[in-house]
């Protein structure tokens, strides 16, 4: 009885081992008390296991609601004297006034050692890790959420600039709008600009955000091109926001601008009059016009004579003959009559090898080849 | 003599525009009783210049289109029964005439090609027991039309060496398309007069025989000949491969006579190379075999013949 019960302890401590493992407790380090609609805040997380925990995964993937945005901005991961701790930074955004109850739950992943090695040497009938899976609620965080009427949230500023403010007609003019700082600069809604008797061209808001513990960080600019034939003002832009540094509701504000629209260009306006009187100018003008004359007259002078070039006969099939025998020979086996009498001349002597190529040649128009 | 040559140009002329090559071949076939085969696509006059011909010299004349389903009886003639007297009468063939226009003659069979060429050689045909000698003159004129191999019985090597020449028509030029356009156009058709009959022709057929050829020349012609089955020993060797057979005696015979004929026709008394280069390839181009191997590169008989003479030297 005492053996069997010895061994029953034996399975159970090694099932134990192998089956339950080490065990593990979440913690919430940091957390803020109240937040304003719309203003993250970070809650950090924590989950200590008893051991090394090798054989353990956490996928923390949290789900926001109607009454609270929620992102994990870090995820860290350390052995602190053999315990692993695994430290998630949570980005909270209340949506609504009120308290907010945050009821997290991570899905914890405990697999074996038998099981990464079967997948890590690529058994036939592994394909991949097997997992007990164990949903894990996280400690539920009290946030008290305050009203917040302003467009935007964090510590942010605003600046307009424009590149010219006199213009002629026509000419655009260009404004460049930023929006600098951290918080939930996400949420911004571009502007729309609308000025009477002026051409508004607009382009979509150009963001370099990158998340951070207020939300996001970075810039915003927008741009737009105003046309216009008459002066007009832009007026200035603004922006309500609640200001986490001092915890009060701020109007950012950029200053006015007055463009001044002068006439429009006209076309003789775009080239410098020659000044006639100056004797270089007129000097300079000859010039050019002496090398225009000239250019037509070289190009003249090359067509003339290009035409009047020696022009290449076309090869004919006689010119290679030797003597007058064999020209006659050729001249019989092309079966053409027009040679009868050159062949005629050829054998009674009355022509040579040369004057019968000639005569030849003028028996051929110029474009014509003989066969 | 000349002079009727020159007669009976200009009243084919009447007819035929330019195409002088096919009718010099014509003549030179009629003087030295030599069989034409005329090569060349429908519409150049082949049958009209024949025709022509034949009404100039005032010699019977008559034409047979050849077709796959011809028969040997549709040219020869056939013993056709008489119920009346209950015994076989013969009934001639279109072949007894003096000229014989074979027209597509690579249409008809076999048999029909052979029947005719035998005629052709012998110019006698038996029909029955009895033996007909065929009207002297005897000529036959044949055409192919080289564009067309679907339906055709082309003429072995052996039959084509039964013609004289091989006479390739080609087109007119174009002032010669224009003058023959205005004279169908204006519908004016002038009579043709023979200018000769039989005797007459007998005569210059004599007067061709007495045309001289110097023994260099004689000697001339047998080493073209040669070349066409030795190149190598004239310095073409690059050809040999080119050629299957060379041309047969029935060539040297045929050239002895066409040359006289040529140096004739140009109103000579004696034959001079020119006249056998003017007449080397109608006389040769059908009668040497080419080797499979030119076929494939596309060398043509008349380029081979063209390097002959070109190598051969001339006396």
């Amino acid at each position: 009885m005492k053996r069997s019960l010895g061994r029953l302890l034996a399975v159970w401590l090694v099932l134990s081992a192998a089956v339950f493992g080490a065990n593990y407790q979440w913690s919430v380090l940091k957390s803020p008390a109240s937040l304003r609609v719309e203003e993250a805040g970070v809650v950090q997380y924590q989950c200590t296991f008893s051991d090394s925990a090798a054989e353990y995964t956490i996928d923390f993937k949290p789900k926001s609601t109607e009454a609270y945005k929620v992102e994990v901005l870090t995820q860290r991961d350390r052995v602190t004297s053999g315990k692993r701790i695994q430290t998630f930074d949570v980005l909270i955004t209340p949506l609504k006034t009120g308290e907010l109850s945050v009821a997290l739950k991570a899905l914890v992943r405990h697999t074996t050692f038998a099981s990464i090695e079967n997948a890590t040497i690529g058994r036939d009938n592994v394909k991949r890790y097997d997992f007990i899976d164990e949903s894990a609620a996280l400690p539920i965080v009290r946030i008290r959420a305050e009203e917040n009427s302003a467009d935007l949230t964090g510590q942010i500023t605003l600046e307009a600039k424009i590149d010219k403010n006199m213009v002629r007609a026509h000419e655009p003019v260009h404004l460049s709008l930023y929006l600098r700082g951290k918080g939930n600069l996400d949420r911004f809604v571009p502007y729309e600009l609308n000025i009477s008797g002026v051409k508004v061209f607009a382009e979509a808001p150009q963001k370099n955000l990158t998340p951070s513990s207020e939300g996001f960080d970075g810039e915003i600019r927008q741009e737009f091109a105003l046309v216009s034939e008459k002066n007009f003002v832009i007026a200035p832009f603004e922006l309500s926001v609640f200001d986490t540094a001092s915890r009060k509701m701020l109007t950012l504000k950029t200053s006015a601008f007055a463009v001044e629209v002068g006439e429009g260009y006209e076309p003789q306006m775009l080239l410098d009059p020659p000044d006639l009187s100056d004797g270089a100018t007129l000097k300079r003008y000859g010039l050019y016009a002496a090398l225009i004359v000239l250019g037509a007259l070289l190009c003249e002078t090359v067509r003339r004579l290009w035409k009047r070039r020696p022009r290449r006969r076309p090869k004919q099939f006689w010119d290679g003959a030797k003597s007058h025998k064999e020209l006659a020979m050729l001249l019989a086996l092309s079966g053409d009559k027009r040679y009868e009498e050159v062949i005629a001349d050829l054998e009674e002597g009355r022509a040579g090898l040369s004057e019968a190529k000639k005569k030849l040649s003028t028996l051929h128009t110029p474009n014509e080849v003989s066969k | 003599m000349n002079t009727m040559i020159n007669q009976i140009r200009t009243e084919v002329a009447k007819v035929v525009v330019g195409q002088e090559k096919m009718i010099d071949g014509l003549l030179i076939g009629l003087l030295c009783e030599g069989h034409i085969l005329i090569e060349g696509i429908p519409g150049l006059a082949k049958t009209t210049t024949v025709k022509a011909l034949s009404q100039t010299l005032g010699l019977g004349f008559k034409r047979v289109q050849f077709t796959p389903d011809l028969l040997p009886s549709d040219i020869l003639g056939a013993e056709v029964y008489d119920p009346q007297n209950n015994t076989f009468k013969i009934k001639h063939g279109p072949i007894f005439t003096n000229l014989l226009l074979a027209d597509e003659i690579n249409r008809a069979p076999a048999k029909v090609q052979s029947a005719l060429l035998e005629v052709m050689q012998e110019r006698q045909v038996t029909l029955g027991d009895e033996s007909f000698k065929l009207p002297p003159p005897f000529l036959v004129m044949a055409t192919q039309n080289p564009i067309e191999n679907e339906g055709v019985y082309p003429l072995p090597e052996a039959q084509l060496d039964r013609f004289m020449l091989k006479i390739k028509v080609g087109y007119n030029t174009p002032e010669e398309e224009l003058s023959i356009a205005r004279r169908v156009a204006s519908g004016v058709n002038e009579a043709i007069h023979a200018v000769m009959d039989a005797q007459a022709l007998i005569e210059l057929k004599e007067t061709v025989k007495k045309v001289h050829i110097d023994e260099e020349v004689e000697r001339y012609m047998i080493d073209l000949i040669t070349a066409t089955r030795e190149p190598e020993r004239y310095g073409l060797a690059e050809i040999k491969r080119y050629l299957q057979f060379g041309a047969s005696p029935r060539v040297s015979i045929d050239m002895f006579k066409a040359v006289r004929a040529e140096a004739f026709l140009k109103g000579k008394e004696f034959v001079t190379p020119s006249d056998i280069a003017a007449i080397i390839k109608e006389l040769m181009r059908h009668r040497i075999v080419l080797s499979y191997e030119a076929e494939a590169e596309g060398v043509t008989a008349d380029e081979l013949i063209e390097k002959i003479i070109k190598a051969v030297a001339i006396p």
